[in-house]
């Protein structure tokens, strides 16, 4: 902490990686992926806010994702609002919904945690479902972005831009007295207590962050990929923002922003399977392309089991034994 | 004309409060056994509909099928907690939880792999194939017989506990487990017993349920909501919250049909939302929510 101004390593990558995006000569396809990592990104850094930082498993994060995505072509269409005031409206939406949420979750803990937002997530899945003349039902609404938005290089772009801010936002967020009180109180919240923090608000108000920016990365994903329905409520939406945070190691800032882009990039890949025509031990390559959830389910569960702080492990466990090494050349030269 | 569809919207919640209460049971008993919320019991249910549809099939009988789809799945439940939970034994529950939250998509896909995203259609066994009515009341007899299969399985459930050897030692190990291990009690060997027996019963609910709703590769996903919702409403651990959940949960979605219609699932989990304001680890939950 010499110096403050320095910007931490994982900006500087991550700023690197939208100069590239910018110059770089890349397809229309690279782009539309590299727009899902970088929305992902931004979920699955404010899912860590309550996962990593308070140390709670919120079930129902695909809720903020959702109500942010449903936002932009709902206020669209109700009030007319330009572009811009739908992000901002399904930021809104989404803080409305946590403090909702806050109040009724207000004193569980642990499995109760992760139930409760489980189920009180699947009441707007429900309703969304329900409600047709709102929501579009099961067939969902056709979200459009502004032209000058179109082409899905533009998008990307956009994107970087907004998720970059929301992300340095978070680092603030994350690393001020305020975050640390958050992170004494994973560690022991009965202390917290007796010190004098009101724990309960202190959880409440991390909820709430962490479900306005989940929001902001859903209304930037409906416009995105030109369509929102209700599968972006249901709780396996919620389970995959969890995955991404595991594997990417929820103990680090930067974690889940790896985590995002293993993800989008594995599912990728393996979904392209689906155009293959080999076989291997008689099962159709291309069969499997369609099971991409076997295999993510295979590599989260090896993960827990095995390397529990996630791909950020990984990489601290290679520069203990790199360090280690350069150590004893140094003995033996 | 009124109160014969108040009655049949009864005994419809009933019939399904059967399925939620043999679904919860199962999941409450492996949660006060080993304190993990089992996440791999939605498609455990789902494979208990499969194996049973897969057991109508080859040997034509309903009811060998609802004797041999629950054993197979107490083995796959069995293999559930060997690479699971044991491993994880002495991380955090919640990190055991998310391990079964991996096996569950794991073992959904499997399904969607060998039996493909159709759905199967099983019949309803000869003995209860038709309706019966009282008046201008009718009622599909597999409905009652759903009912009373769920009380039985309750009575015998609460018997075993209360009344047998076996019964004993799961109350012992679930209550102390360490203090089980120093009497000898091989407290390993009982709570994968509790563990198999609790998928048993899922397998159990998804062969009963599989002739009313069809056989699909989501109806674990979509059980699994509702009966997390039921064991945590009712008091993790609590078998008699369990079925006053469920009751109340699946009274409050049939009756509420009359009531507000289509939105009736919204009624039901507000009233839900509304237990966990008053008791918030359930009704009869333990104080301190582990």
């Amino acid at each position: 902490m010499n110096n403050r101004l320095r910007p931490p390593l994982w900006l500087s990558a991550w700023l690197m990686f939208g100069v590239a995006l910018a110059f770089a000569p890349i397809s229309p396809y690279t782009a539309t992926l590299a727009t899902e990592v970088i929305i992902l990104t931004l979920w699955a850094v404010s899912y860590n806010l309550v996962y990593g930082y308070m140390g709670e498993i919120s079930f129902g994060h695909a809720a903020f994702f959702g109500v942010g995505a449903f936002g932009v072509p709902l206020l669209a269409r109700e009030f007319n609002l330009p572009f811009g005031f739908n992000l901002a409206g399904g930021i809104v939406v989404a803080c409305l919904f946590g403090a909702l949420v806050s109040v009724i979750i207000r004193r569980t803990r642990g499995v109760y945690y992760a139930v409760l937002t489980f189920v009180l997530a699947e009441v707007l899945y429900v309703v969304a479902i329900k409600w047709t003349n709102f929501t579009g039902g099961d067939n969902g609404l056709p979200v459009s972005r502004p032209g000058l938005l179109a082409s899905p290089l533009s998008y990307a772009l956009f994107a970087f831009v907004i998720v970059t801010i929301a992300l340095v936002a978070l680092h603030r967020i994350v690393n001020s007295p305020a975050g640390r009180v958050v992170q004494a109180i994973h560690q022991n919240e009965r202390r917290a207590r007796q010190i004098g923090y009101n724990t309960d608000a202190y959880r409440a108000l991390t909820f709430i962050l962490s479900g306005a920016f989940s929001g902001l990365a859903g209304a930037l994903y409906s416009p995105f990929i030109q369509f929102v329905s209700p599968d972006l409520l249901f709780w396996t939406f919620s389970g995959q923002v969890i995955i991404m945070t595991i594997i990417g190691g929820s103990g680090a800032f930067y974690g889940p922003v790896l985590g995002a882009a293993v993800f989008v990039i594995l599912r990728d890949f393996i979904s392209s399977w689906s155009a293959s025509s080999a076989v291997i031990g008689g099962v159709a390559l291309a069969k499997l392309g369609e099971h991409w959830p076997l295999f993510m389910g295979m590599i989260f569960f090896l993960i827990i089991v095995f390397e529990p702080a996630g791909i950020v492990g990984i990489v601290s466990r290679f520069k203990r034994t790199w360090s280690r090494s350069k150590y004893r050349s140094e003995l033996v030269g | 004309m009124t109160w014969i569809s108040l009655a049949n919207q009864l005994i419809l919640g009933l019939s399904t409060a059967a399925i939620y209460v043999l679904v919860s049971l199962g999941l409450t008993m492996i949660f006060g056994m080993m304190n993990v919320l089992n996440f791999t019991h939605g498609v455990l249910y789902a494979l208990g509909a499969y194996f049973s549809y897969l057991l109508v099939k080859l040997t034509g009988s309903f009811w060998l099928a609802l004797l041999i789809a629950p054993l197979l799945v107490a083995l796959i439940g069995m293999l559930v907690e060997h690479i699971s939970i044991r491993p994880l034994a002495d991380r955090p529950h919640l990190i055991q939880f998310l391990a079964t939250f991996a096996l569950a998509l794991v073992i959904e896909q499997v399904i969607r792999l060998v039996a493909g995203n159709d759905a199967y259609a099983v019949s309803l066994p000869v003995a209860f194939a038709q309706t019966l009515s009282l008046g201008s009341l009718v009622i599909p007899s597999y409905r009652l017989f759903l009912i009373v299969a769920a009380l039985m399985v309750c009575l015998a459930i609460g018997t075993l506990l209360a009344k047998t050897q076996v019964g004993a030692l799961i109350r012992a190990t679930s209550e102390d487990p360490e203090m089980a291990a120093l009497l000898r009690v091989n407290t390993r060997a009982v709570s994968t017993t509790v563990f198999a027996g609790g998928s048993a019963l899922a397998a159990l609910a998804g062969a009963l349920a599989a002739p009313v709703f069809s056989v699909h590769p989501s109806m674990g996903e979509e059980i699994i909501t509702m009966a997390f919702l039921v064991v945590t409403a009712g008091g993790l651990g609590s078998l008699r919250g369990t079925v006053l959940a469920a009751i109340i949960l699946s009274q409050a979605s049939s009756l509420g049909l009359l009531a507000v219609g289509k939105y009736s699932d919204v009624l039901t989990i507000c009233i839900m939302a509304a237990v966990f304001l008053v008791w918030p680890t359930g009704i009869f939950g333990r104080t301190e929510g582990r």
